[in-house]
């Protein structure tokens, strides 16, 4: 499996930091709720171009990318469950 | 076919042509200096590193458990005061769940077979096996600290707020003592799967390797994604223990709710860690003892992935009047009746192999027999415990207790025993006494029936768990309880015996005793280090017994349509 | 199939060839990486759970992090990504020298980050904000606070321990592929490098959680 290329790397790390003036910019203004919406996304964003880019996941085995599938869903699934409780308790 | 006689008949297993049983070394010929032992890279070593480790603690929470029923007698609380009840029936939990049940088959017949059955020379990472090891010594110093600090009382579930507040024992040193033993079973998970998916011998497609393995894969993944998620659970416990932040603990802000989400979440998985390597001996010990091939290996395997996925689902069902949401509690309840399914599926494949097959009731098979008879009885009681309205009644009862121990005792205690009686002759190279074994096994089914049957009744009638002593009304069965509990002790003690004295007087056992198929029959008794001398090629389905008379699903493997 | 010729290659006996060894090596940090997901990501839960039941509480606490020091560490950490990955391209590359000063710039970073963050809790402790060390807040968020903060420093500390880990491991690299070169370096520094981006990942979603909850 072959590394990035210099300009891969480069250009990733520029995007990066660029999303980290972003978003701590953007905390910066009122706007609620969009505030961690804006935040989350943001910081999914940094972490998909580290995974894909840094950590070529896209050019990893079938396996790899099942493993941090897997990963990722077993977490949602955590989360999602329990909130069938702490969501809707006290209905 | 065959014209044999005995029951166990012969000849009717062709080797593969290419396998060669290998002969001279084995590889307990390698030194028996501590070194050798506690420095080995070989996981057969370390398989039995492990046998005795758990053998250890097997009798340490069986000791807390013959005082518990030792105290159940009678009514009053006259042989222990309730501070130490709690903490018996702590340690109990703690040392059964953690330093026995869930390292028990993967640790110890899991290293060791794993790699012979998929013609391997040992796992992927030997170092990181050997660590696994030491860390589960690591945690299990942690423990025996807590112990003789004076025991810790706040249950094996460590339910806060009273386990980060209120607690007066030595809390940390167990926490401390499971979060080390987790990281344990995390690196036992992540060599397996490794080598399943890299290791298998050329011709050992997926649907060629033994259901034993199968269910070893998807122990693993089990434990590495949900044994995580208990370890961070036991820091956020120390966390507010040690510095009073209030994540659980109502009273500074918390919500206990969240705590027994994050527990049973690994909890829950963690049950299906027990019981799925045993389903998975079970399959090997019905197949070889009723000369048949499993019926429907297929929808077995499939069986195997759906229990462990389905598992990751159920866990609200420990917290049904816990005040978690009603919605929620609707939602576990469905999820929960879904996992038996799978479940129901192998008992009836079980089933279906024995039909018209040639049993044997050797040792091996008796537990194999009994654990589908067992598991049958503690499954079907786990689906009245997921339904909401009978689960009100039943939480927190010896119905409960009954469930559980059904399957996890009456289940994978007997599948654990089942499987070291059916390898011994591989693993030690050594043939024990049937005769005695059989005994064992039947004192066990007897002893246990009549320690746990009765608790069913007990708790049905409202007797609660984790009670020292109890109204006048329950002793009786209490009294057969204990009294079926030191037939049950009898039925565990037999085998230190016949089984040593195997080791040290025992004929010497060949390749292949039972007539087995599997690639861990094709190499000596006991192996070599490496395994094997050539490694063999695959070419057929798994559980070629009686070769002209075959199911379906063999067919399909073999055409390749499967 | 006869005896394993990996000894002769100088691979450990279990592995046929170099693939298999790669191959099983790759997949088995991606899968350690998963149960890492699990661990940081239940206590990531715990965390919302708690933000969710004090939110003004959470807020308040949060403005009282350092945003200059959290998001310059950021920088530094997301910089040395950079160095590790640039690292695992020249050692692809059998470029010597310039992997071994890649690596001990990225180890170098991660130490900067380390230095900061302790200067932090330095700082967090003169302003009051250890939950055991003479914590003091307004009255009105003081419980939340007090649990925001337990959060703040039980995860640095974890990331903190990892990031350390990582240290250690990126200088032992660097000191072997300096001593001498060997084949399956390239790979080996592959592989730390995915654990290097993962500490790296996990910082990514600390920072917007403890530092971004309320600026405005």
């Amino acid at each position: 499996m072959n590394p990035p290329s210099l300009r891969s790397c480069i250009g990733t790390w520029i995007a990066l930091l660029v999303l980290l003036a972003l978003t701590c910019g953007s905390s910066y203004l009122r706007l609620g709720a969009l505030n961690l919406a804006t935040n989350l996304a943001i910081a999914v964003a940094k972490a998909l171009l580290v995974l894909f880019v840094f950590m070529r996941l896209g050019s990893s085995s079938t396996m790899v990318r099942l493993v941090a599938v897997i990963g990722v869903t077993t977490l949602t699934l955590l989360v999602c469950l329990s909130m069938t409780d702490f969501a809707i308790r006290g209905w | 076919m065959t014209s044999a006689s005995s029951p166990v008949a012969t000849g009717d297993i062709p080797l593969p042509p290419n396998a060669v049983a290998a002969r001279g070394s084995s590889y307990l010929d390698g030194g028996m200096t501590l070194r050798s032992w506690l420095l080995t890279h070989d996981h057969k070593r370390i398989a039995i590193l492990y046998t005795l480790s758990i053998t250890a603690f097997f009798f340490i929470g069986g000791a807390a458990a013959t005082l518990i029923r030792l105290e159940l007698a009678t009514p009053m609380g006259d042989v222990v005061s309730a501070e130490t009840y709690n903490k018996l029936f702590t340690m109990h939990g703690v040392i059964m769940v953690w330093f026995f049940l869930i390292p028990s088959i993967p640790s110890t017949l899991g290293n060791f077979l794993l790699p012979l059955m998929i013609g391997a020379r040992d796992l992927a990472f030997p170092r990181l096996n050997l660590a696994s090891w030491y860390l589960y010594v690591g945690g299990a110093l942690f423990t025996i600290a807590a112990m003789l600090l004076g025991g810790v009382d706040t249950g094996w579930t460590f339910y806060a707020p009273f386990s980060t507040m209120f607690s007066n024992t030595h809390v940390i040193y167990v926490l401390a003592g499971v979060f080390v033993v987790g990281f344990s079973s995390i690196l036992t998970g992540i060599n397996f799967i490794v080598t399943v998916h890299k290791m298998r011998a050329p011709g050992l497609t997926w649907f060629r390797l033994p259901l034993f393995v199968w269910a070893q894969y998807a122990t693993s993944a089990i434990l590495v994604l949900a044994t995580p998620v208990l370890a961070m659970t036991l820091v956020l416990l120390a966390v507010e223990r040690l510095f009073g932040i209030g994540i659980f603990d109502p009273n500074l802000g918390g919500d206990p709710l969240l705590f027994q989400h994050l527990f049973w979440f690994y909890s829950h998985p963690a049950v299906y860690v027990m019981v799925l390597p045993a389903m998975g001996v079970v399959s090997e010990l019905v197949a070889c003892f009723s000369r048949n091939p499993i019926f429907g290996y297929k929808a077995m395997a499939y069986a195997i992935l759906a229990i462990a996925v389905i598992g990751f689902l159920v866990w609200g069902h420990h917290m049904f009047v816990s005040g978690q949401s009603m919605y929620a509690g609707v939602v576990f309840s469905m999820l929960s009746f879904l996992v038996a399914i799978p479940s129901a599926i192998k008992v009836f494949n079980w089933t279906a192999t024995l039909w018209h097959g040639r049993i044997v009731y050797s040792a091996p098979m008796l537990y194999a027999l009994g654990f589908v008879g067992l598991f049958t009885i503690g499954g079907m009681t786990g689906l009245f415990l997921a339904a909401l309205a009978l689960d009100v009644h039943l939480t927190d009862t010896y119905f409960v207790i009954a469930h559980f121990h059904y399957i996890m005792v009456g289940g994978s205690v007997s599948a654990y025993l089942g499987g070291i009686h059916f390898w011994w002759p591989k693993i030690t190279g050594r043939m024990y006494s049937d005769r005695w074994a059989r005994f064992a096994a039947i004192l066990l089914f007897v002893g246990f029936n009549f320690t746990f049957f009765p608790q069913y009744l007990l708790g049905m009638a409202g007797m609660p768990r984790r009670y020292h002593e109890y109204p006048p009304e329950f002793q009786t069965l209490n009294v057969l309880s204990s009294a079926g509990a030191v037939i049950l002790a009898l039925g565990y003690l037999l085998p230190l015996f016949y089984l040593t004295w195997s080791l040290l007087r025992g004929p010497r056992a060949t390749a292949n005793p039972w007539k087995a198929t599997g690639l861990e029959w094709q190499t000596s008794s006991p192996p070599p280090e490496h395994n094997f001398d050539t490694v063999p090629v695959v070419d057929s389905p798994p559980y070629a017994y009686r070769p002209g008379v075959i199911s379906p699903a063999v067919v399909q493997a073999r055409e390749g349509t499967g | 199939m006869t005896a394993s010729p990996a000894p002769a290659l100088g691979i450990a006996g279990q592995f046929e060839d170099v693939r298999q060894r790669h191959a099983a090596a790759t997949l088995g940090m991606w899968i350690f990486l998963a149960t890492e997901v699990l661990f940081f990501g239940a206590l990531f839960f715990a965390y919302s759970i708690a933000r969710a039941q004090a939110p003004d509480a959470f807020a308040a606490a949060s403005r009282h992090t350092n945003i200059v020091l959290g998001t310059a560490n950021t920088a530094i950490l997301l910089t040395s990504s950079l160095m590790m990955v640039l690292a695992v391209r020249s050692a692809s590359m059998e470029a010597r020298r310039t992997t071994v000063m890649l690596l001990v710039a990225t180890a170098v970073l991660g130490v900067a980050f380390a230095a900061i963050k302790l200067t932090e809790y330095r700082l967090d402790y003169l302003d009051h904000l250890v939950p055991v060390l003479d914590f003091a807040f307004d009255p009105r968020y003081e419980r939340g606070a007090r649990i925001f903060f337990g959060f703040y420093f039980a995860t640095t500390a974890l990331h903190l321990l990892h990031l350390s880990i990582g240290v250690v491991v990126v200088l032992a690299f660097a000191w072997r592929t300096h001593r001498s070169w060997s084949p399956e370096l390239p790979h080996s520094i592959e592989i730390v490098g995915l654990y290097w981006h993962f500490v790296d990942v996990v910082w990514i979603f600390l920072y917007p959680c403890l530092y971004l909850v309320a600026r405005a």
